[in-house]
């Protein structure tokens, strides 16, 4: 009779073994995810700390603000800035103030109180879109909405402290405001008082906080019309310009180019600890956590081979019986890889699992302008995919591993371990 | 036909087998009769393909096995041998059904069959640890009658079995043998002879 050993037969044989012996099978599957989990959550910390991080760096840490405390920039010093190298983009706009109106403002001076009868307090203040506008793109919230064409705006978290309590910047609340010239010497205003909300909060972006609050391009143009918006807003007029540089690494050497081409009042402001503490973290911290990666790599292949070598000796007369009952050596490592196969696939899910939710333990912490920038690893999906391919060769390696030793030990060799 | 020629076998310093020339054919069971340790179990390996001599020459249907590679031992062993152990090797983890089922590949039908024939009807679904040495001994048999292969090796088939369970056991095999095929089994008990055309007494070297 020719033994008929198809391959689903073989499965069944091998998924009977580990359901009955649970024991067993649960020591292996937990050898087998401890190794696998290692190789997963130890290279994706690195992984994801490193790209969020630089992708936070791009965000932050590639951006150098010019200003001269409100003063026109001349538009041959931005074209000069356009075509420094490493530089990708280059957003000219202008900055003007939004004076908080209040009435019957109470101070004291000289030791006796007065009332003012109208106060007006100036913060900077852009518009977001249209030409010499605030770029939409750069304009991230942490809460509400960006401002749209009616009276609203919105704010710089740090507004919400700083301002004398008659005025109530956060959101929802609503103000008597007035746009004003922002270098001017004296307060001037122009265009009508008028009572705006506040619809959005800013996220912090340090590099940007100049500018504190913002409005819509198409809402200021029909407050002021278009000869008023043209002489506050308009082109030629830009007193504040972000330059985009194409990467961290970039950051210092296009600062110092640009602050050599700046004469005062003008100066280029960057976070120069943060851009270099991104560089050590690239180069020397990702380096350090891809050499754990290489080493839970060597110890998953030693924990296969660990296993396997217990699987060997664990009755291994059963394959010396098998193969007296007709069975060939290729029937036998295709039973063995099955087994495996399994057991390594059933360790992979948990390994995924362990190290989605235990990624998210690891965090790591930035200073950068003295805020607090938090990164949160997660299971990189590279390094989740690898170990299904790593589950997939280690249920091979551990096959030829158990039938190397089995056929050096021979049939009767095998049969006399009983 | 099986033929030994002047065949030795030793195992380290131990001398087991020492020119022995031996002939079994098809139909004329042969019993190997001695004390444990007289070499019965290391014959039986080589006439199943499990070790080769370490001299001589062992001819299946004519064909030497000292120059046949290890791939074509197995394939022999695969096409002409059964072989059932002395202290019968079951998986723990299947049922007796299954362990002839899953490890020859016989239909399920038959196997119930030759195992009902052999009174394991009740115990079919019992798993190794749960039956006792006679009823191990019995799902082996069953497992090399069910390989339906020309040669069958039998290495004490009849021992923990009561008389009555060894009688049923010895007709299967003496059946093989009556159907034209060959069959070898040992045994310490002279009174086992009986089932043998040929018998060889064998002493301890």
């Amino acid at each position: 009779m020719e033994i008929n050993l198809r391959k689903r037969k073989l499965v069944k044989l091998s998924l009977k073994r580990i359901v009955r012996e649970t024991g067993w099978s649960l020591v292996i599957i937990g050898v087998l995810t401890s190794g696998l989990t290692a190789w997963i959550l130890i290279p994706s910390i690195g992984s994801t700390l490193g790209s969020n991080l630089t992708s936070y760096a791009n965000g932050v840490a590639t951006f150098i603000s010019v200003e001269g405390s409100g003063s026109v920039i001349p538009p041959a010093t931005i074209s000069k800035i356009s075509s420094i190298q490493g530089v990708q983009a280059v957003y000219p706009f202008v900055v003007n103030a939004t004076y908080f109106v209040v009435h019957n403002f109470t101070t004291t001076l000289g030791g006796q109180e007065h009332v003012v009868p109208l106060a007006r307090f100036g913060v900077p203040s852009a518009v977001v879109g249209g030409p010499n506008g605030f770029p939409p793109d750069l304009l991230a919230l942490s809460a509400g909405r960006s401002p749209g064409n009616e009276p609203v705006f919105a704010f710089e978290p740090y507004l919400k402290n700083a301002n004398p309590p008659q005025i109530d910047v956060s959101l929802g609340g609503t103000n008597e405001v007035v746009i004003g010239c922002l270098s001017c010497a004296n307060i001037t205003t122009t265009g009508s008082y008028f009572n705006a909300t506040a619809v959005g909060e800013v996220a912090v972006n340090p590099l940007f906080s100049d500018v504190a609050l913002f409005w819509n391009s198409t809402f200021m143009m029909n407050h002021l019309g278009p000869q008023l918006y043209q002489q506050e807003w308009g082109s030629n007029r830009s007193n504040y310009l972000i330059v985009k540089v194409d990467s961290v690494a970039d950051v210092s050497r296009v600062g110092n180019t640009i602050s050599r081409l700046l004469s005062p009042p003008f100066q280029a402001s960057y976070d120069q600890v943060f851009a270099q503490d991104t560089q050590s973290f690239v180069t020397q911290t990702a380096p350090l956590y891809e050499i754990i990666g290489l080493i839970s790599l060597v110890a998953v292949i030693a924990i296969t081979f660990l296993v396997s070598q217990l699987v060997a000796s664990k009755r291994s007369w059963e394959a010396g019986m098998l193969l007296t009952q007709g069975w060939r050596w290729r029937e036998l490592f295709t039973l063995y890889s099955y087994y495996f196969l399994i057991l390594s696939l059933v360790s992979f899910a948990l390994a995924s699992l362990i190290s989605v939710v235990a990624s998210h333990f690891f965090t790591s912490t930035y200073y950068i302008f003295a805020e607090k920038v938090t990164v949160t690893a997660a299971a990189d999906p590279f390094y989740v995919g690898t170990g299904l391919l790593l589950a997939a060769l280690m249920s091979f390696f551990a096959s030829w591993t158990v039938l190397r030793r089995l056929k050096r030990m021979g049939l009767d060799g095998i049969l006399r371990a009983y | 036909m099986i033929r030994l020629e002047g065949v030795y076998k030793n195992y380290g310093a131990i001398r087991v087998l020492e020119g022995m020339d031996l002939q079994v054919e098809e139909g004329k069971p042969l019993c190997l009769l001695g004390r444990s340790g007289c070499g019965k179990s290391t014959l039986l390996k080589l006439l199943a393909l499990i070790t080769r001599p370490d001299k001589g020459n062992l001819l299946i249907d004519g064909k030497g096995v000292a120059k046949l590679t290890d791939a074509e031992m197995d394939d022999m062993r695969r096409e002409k041998v059964a072989y059932t152990f002395q202290e019968p090797l079951l998986i723990p983890y299947i049922t007796a059904l299954e362990n002839v089922t899953e490890v020859t590949g016989a239909p399920k039908d038959k196997a119930v069959e030759v195992l009902t024939q052999l009174g394991l009807g009740d115990g079919l679904n019992h798993r190794p640890p749960k039956l006792s040495g006679g009823e191990k001994k019995r799902v082996d048999v069953a497992r090399a009658i069910l390989r339906g292969t020309p040669i069958l090796v039998a290495d004490e088939p009849l021992s923990n079995l009561d008389p009555e369970t060894g009688e049923k056991v010895m007709g299967l095999l003496r059946g093989h043998a009556d159907a034209g095929g060959i069959l070898v089994y040992s045994s310490v008990e002279p009174s086992e002879t009986k089932f043998a055309a040929q018998v060889v007494n064998m002493e301890r070297k």
